[in-house]
């Protein structure tokens, strides 16, 4: 636990203490962008009702900023650390793969965590009220099993796809058309059968369904719930994996 | 003497490349040991066999008579390692690098504090402690990779490339640590050349494409060296039958010649007397030149060494 908390908080704390890189930057940096997002979002959809918003749309952008995020922070910390050879230092003391696993896919997604409650606060502020906390909170935990997977794929891909401009072309060529089609932006349920049992397989589909259907209660599915449960594992599993032949090279 | 890393036939690839190549030896308990060789000889893969960072095709490493393999977490709290590159965490300051390091060596953070801000004083490096990675030079992030390594006191230091980048002062003090802890601690250390290790270790290796081609104290590989003196002969004016006829002299094992200079190994120094009395009328000077063991192995490789 120690040598979790190390790692993590080693990380966290040029972001909050460096002036480049510190907290108000960030913040500032942050909230400008989510502001956009939010604006933006608000301004395309003037006809939504009060209820569909805050059941479909709001839900979903949270979930797919924190599912991005938590890849994207996995990813990068992990290509970093390993560009600079610390990765390789770790593991020549006592930390064990496992702990790096846990480390890193917890950095990025408490990062990513961090940054979508500016988005929920943004909404908040705009729409005055977005649910109670309790369902917020269960959402998170949504949120935080669902991105298991995608930290543990942007670290597992950082360690397999060395080349970051690979990793470039299977973000935009194969993780975005993924969410896109997961239920970000239409219901699933639209689709043709056929294809929606497609969708379902995909590993972004039990977040939105699920992350949407704590505000909507009645709609909570055991099934898809299980699924969410299965790609949580696969992702600690890929990333354990991953590690584990980088020990082997 | 308690042998305390043993090497036995390890055999590295990278693909169809062989970087290691039935490599075997032995280092005593509280020895130095350095590793000399050009670059690509494959001294960091070595160490990286050692540390456990790598694991060989063939062969198996034993620390303290132990099987690396396994028992790698155990052996892992024994040894102390400082990388090539500097691999410091970029994100947190160079304090909180060694503080962090010391946890993750199972030190206390208490303890690991109090012992980098020892060494920090000993090595002038306090005023960079808040300081992050990139801010610094890369002579001070050297120093502080290698008191990562010894803040754990480990019983094993493997050291690569410990002395490049690094000023005068601190490899005089590298060096220091590495005596003050002979007979305690086994120490492995890689090199590009033979100038530094030659004066302070108590053995050395010499690796090239991945195999030993000699192995011995400093002491003993000069004994061993063949021909390790040159005899210099400037001529006022050098005659092609000159060269000739030294080249065909029995004594000569070996002739060069540079304008009109002519470079000569002898199997016998005697001769080189009765040389310079035979061509002492052309002859504008002379002179003997030992070569140290560092011209040997790299600018005269075809002299062997013996092992």
């Amino acid at each position: 636990m120690k040598k979790i908390l190390a790692i993590i908080l080693q990380d966290f704390y040029r972001t909050l203490r460096h002036p480049n890189r510190g907290v108000l930057p960030i913040l500032l940096y942050g909230l400008i962008c989510y502001l956009g997002v939010v604006l933006g979002y608000s301004r395309l959809i003037p006809e939504i009702n009060g209820t569909e918003t805050v059941q479909w749309m709001i839900p979903n952008l949270v979930m797919f900023a924190i599912l991005l995020l938590s890849y994207q922070h996995a990813t990068w910390e992990i290509a970093g650390k390993e560009q600079t050879g610390y990765l390789t230092y770790l593991r020549s003391t006592q930390v064990t793969p496992v702990l790096l696993a846990i480390s890193y896919v917890l950095d990025g997604i408490l990062r990513s965590l961090i940054k979508s409650v500016l988005i929920v606060l943004l909404f908040w502020v705009l729409w005055g009220s977005l649910g109670s906390v309790r369902f917020w909170v269960i959402f998170y935990g949504v949120a935080f099993l669902a991105s298991l997977f995608w930290a543990g794929l942007g670290v597992s891909l950082a360690l397999w796809i060395r080349k970051s401009s690979v990793n470039s072309h299977f973000f935009a060529e194969i993780i975005i058309p993924v969410f896109l089609v997961s239920g970000f932006l239409y219901p699933v349920t639209l689709y043709p059968p056929m294809v929606e049992l497609v969708t379902y397989l995909l590993p972004a589909a039990p977040a939105f369904y699920l992350g949407r259907s704590v505000f909507s209660p009645g709609e909570w599915n055991l099934w898809i719930s299980a699924g969410l449960i299965g790609w949580s594992i696969l992702g600690l599993v890929l990333t354990y994996v991953s590690l584990k032949d980088e020990e082997q090279r | 003497m308690e042998a305390s890393i043993a090497l036995k036939n390890i055999t590295k690839r990278f693909g169809s490349k062989t970087v290691l190549q039935q490599v075997s030896f032995g280092v005593e308990k509280g020895t130095t040991l350095s590793i000399v060789g050009p670059g690509a000889a494959g001294k960091t893969t070595l160490l990286q066999i050692l540390t456990g960072l790598t694991r060989p095709d063939d062969g198996a490493v034993y620390i303290r008579g132990m099987n690396l393999a396994e028992n790698l977490r155990h052996i892992k709290k024994r040894i102390g390692y400082m990388p090539e590159t500097d691999a410091l965490n970029l994100d947190a300051t160079l304090l909180q690098n060694l503080q962090m390091s010391g946890i993750f060596c199972g030190m206390k953070l208490r303890d690991a504090s109090a012992r980098a801000s020892q060494y920090l004083e000993e090595y002038h490096l306090l005023e960079y402690s808040h300081n992050y990675p990139d801010e610094v030079s890369a002579s001070v992030r050297r120093r502080f990779t290698f008191i990562r390594a010894i803040l754990p006191d480990p019983e094993i230091l493997l050291l690569d490339a410990p002395l490049a980048n690094n000023d005068y002062s601190t490899r005089k003090r590298i060096w220091e640590y590495v005596r003050s802890g002979r007979g305690e601690k086994t120490v492995v250390i890689t090199h590009r050349d033979m100038s530094e290790a030659e004066p302070h270790a108590d053995r050395i290796i010499y690796l090239e494409q991945g195999k030993i081609i000699t192995d011995g104290s400093p002491a003993k590989l000069r004994e061993n060296a063949e021909l390790t003196t040159e005899y210099i002969l400037r001529f006022r004016e050098l005659q092609p039958e000159y060269y000739e006829q030294l080249r065909s002299m029995r004594e000569v094992v070996d002739i060069e010649q540079h304008e009109l200079t002519v470079v000569l190994r002898l199997k016998e120094p005697a001769a080189f007397q009765r040389i310079i009395q035979d061509y002492e009328s052309v002859l504008q000077d002379h002179r003997v030149h030992e070569l140290s063991l560092n011209e040997v192995l790299f600018e005269f490789p075809h002299i062997q060494l013996g092992v």
